[in-house]
């Protein structure tokens, strides 16, 4: 089932003026349930502004963007509903903390809801297992936790409104490995779950590679690939000609192709790469 | 949005006032603003009207820009004439039903208030924040009120704060718009609800943005310590104020018109005030 779509999107910045700037043309994305999709692109390719249209807080300045096979701009649904069914998650989420306990901003989501009482209780619990705070953290004020707990905190400011869809922009820019792997497993666990489809804006080939389903390419404002993670990356061609790097596991795995050692392309973890050498070094087939 | 402020911008450009030495060009603003205020009658304030006319034409300021600087001045013009040409009662008794007793006076008086207000916006507009960058602007205000160091008064410290200040405002804006985006995101609602509602739903915004403002102050701190900043003393600029000959002819021309508005004041007729 289709939760999230676009049409034909079109966006420009400052229209009509000498500083107009196609940001976005002829974008079309469908988003079925509990898939991950990761988008990948450099500085100024349209990520950030794309994600925004996802929840309604940019108007596109052409085409569609449904939600629930709902045209969220026809009039016909609140802007406001949309916004809980579409989670979003800034870059830098943690600069949007604001209240003087952890309970109490992970709750401001789900009380704009409407929700009180013990179902926001059961809220605040469940979406901060998922990202790993702790019962006494949430005591705690959100100004006194470092970097990698705040940004948590933040996702879980979002995660607590249960939405269908999450749409995240860099959500692990900044952390250290096991900050990254906290986040991206309590992601992870929430989409098994809640059965959640996730989109997740990124230049880190290496988490793309590691996590997402699918893969969107986008450069300069408009999509140059799309599909199954195993087609673009097993294509590197492609990813160079769009103007991107590879993953390092998938570097490595090419320089031992050319070298006649068949591996293939379809690993995406280091691990799962040195088990596959170790298997060719002891003569297994693989 | 708040982006679309333009009162106050500064817009880059190669005409003459933007060449010219802010030192000066902060001098004849004053010189300027007195002239104003010196015009007493109608064929003054028209000479005036036509000199920033002139002016605009002269900085190359697109009329657009001009309209969109004055148009948050409605209210205060609206205001001030309302208030002057209901209770002023001087001159002849020109209206008078009920209680509504309207003199020439108060016609005359908004008149000149109305217009008063609109030239100086636009004066202080071409010649100072439009044509001049910030940055020109306090290193001219810096040199200029440096005199006072001598009796204690720190000027380059104030003029650094200037200098930070006006470089952070359209950080701030930018930043203020992602977190009222964010909050949305969140479900915030700014529109409905009671006045105090509206109010409380400021809070989620004005935290992070003092929170965030003190972080950029700090991280600001350090780097210029790291660049061994220690305040104005023994510190030499890389581009030094120059004082032209265009900069001199700037200044007699608005120091003759001064002499003409006084002239036209006194043997020029028209009404006064």
């Amino acid at each position: 089932m289709t939760l999230l779509k676009t049409e034909n999107l079109k966006y420009v910045y400052s229209a009509g003026t000498p500083s107009e700037h196609v940001a976005l043309e002829n974008i079309n994305i469908e988003l079925e349930r509990g898939e991950l999709v990761g988008v990948i692109g450099g500085t100024g390719s349209g990520k950030s502004t794309l994600m925004q249209h996802f929840n309604g807080l940019l108007k596109p300045a052409e085409g569609k963007v449904f939600v629930d096979g709902k045209d969220i701009w026809s009039g016909e649904v609140a802007l406001r509903d949309i916004r809980f069914k579409v989670g979003l998650v800034f870059q830098y989420p943690e600069y949007q903390l604001f209240e003087d306990t952890v309970r109490k901003d992970i709750s401001y989501g789900p009380k704009n809801m409407g929700i009180e009482g013990e179902e926001l209780e059961a809220r605040v619990r469940e979406a901060a297992s998922f990202v790993g705070i702790s019962e006494e953290m949430l005591e705690k004020s959100p100004f006194e936790l470092s970097g990698g707990e705040k940004r948590r905190v933040a996702i879980a400011g979002v995660l607590a409104m249960r939405p269908r869809v999450l749409i995240l922009d860099e959500p692990a820019s900044g952390l250290d490995p096991i900050g990254r792997k906290t986040i991206f497993d309590g992601l992870m666990n929430y989409k098994e779950k809640t059965g959640a489809s996730i989109v997740i804006i990124s230049h880190s080939m290496e988490d793309m590679a590691k996590y997402a389903d699918d893969i969107i390419v986008l450069r300069e404002g408009r999509i140059v690939l799309s599909g199954e993670k195993d087609d673009i990356f097993g294509n590197p061609d492609n990813l160079i000609n769009a103007g991107l790097g590879l993953p390092s596991v998938t570097r490595i795995i090419l320089m031992l192709r050319k070298k006649g050692i068949n591996i293939p392309t379809n690993i995406y973890t280091a691990e799962a790469l040195a088990d596959a050498i170790d298997k060719i070094k002891r003569g297994d087939s693989l | 949005m708040i982006k679309d402020i333009t009162l106050g911008q500064f817009f880059p450009g190669k005409s003459i006032l933007h060449k010219m030495d802010p030192r000066i060009k902060i001098i004849i603003t004053i010189l300027f603003i007195v002239e104003i205020f010196i015009a007493k009658t109608l064929w003054a304030l028209l000479a005036i009207s036509v000199f920033t006319f002139l002016l605009i034409i002269i900085g190359r300021i697109p009329l657009r820009t001009i309209v969109n600087a004055i148009k948050p001045l409605w209210m205060i013009i609206l205001f001030t004439s309302v208030l002057n040409v209901f209770f002023n009662t001087e001159g002849k008794l020109l209206v008078e039903w009920y209680f509504i007793k309207i003199y020439s006076g108060g016609l005359l008086m908004a008149l000149f208030i109305s217009v008063r207000i609109l030239l100086l916006i636009l004066a202080t507009s071409v010649l100072l924040s439009f044509t001049t960058s910030p940055i020109a602007l306090t290193d001219g205000l810096e040199t200029l009120l440096m005199p006072l160091s001598h009796i204690g008064v720190p000027v380059h410290d104030f003029a650094m704060m200037l200098t930070i200040a006006l470089r952070f405002i359209p950080i701030l804006i930018e930043e203020t718009d992602k977190i009222i985006s964010a909050q949305k995101a969140r479900g915030a609602d700014f529109e409905t609800g009671s006045l105090i509602n509206k109010a409380k739903a400021l809070i989620p915004i004005f935290i992070p943005l003092f929170v965030s403002s003190i972080r950029h102050a700090d991280d600001l701190a350090t780097a210029m310590e790291c660049r061994c900043y220690t305040g104005g003393k023994g510190r030499t600029r890389m581009n030094k104020l120059k004082t032209k000959y265009y900069d001199f002819l700037m200044l007699a021309l608005i120091a003759a018109f001064g002499a003409a508005v006084i002239f036209i004041n006194i043997y020029g007729g028209g009404f006064s005030i």
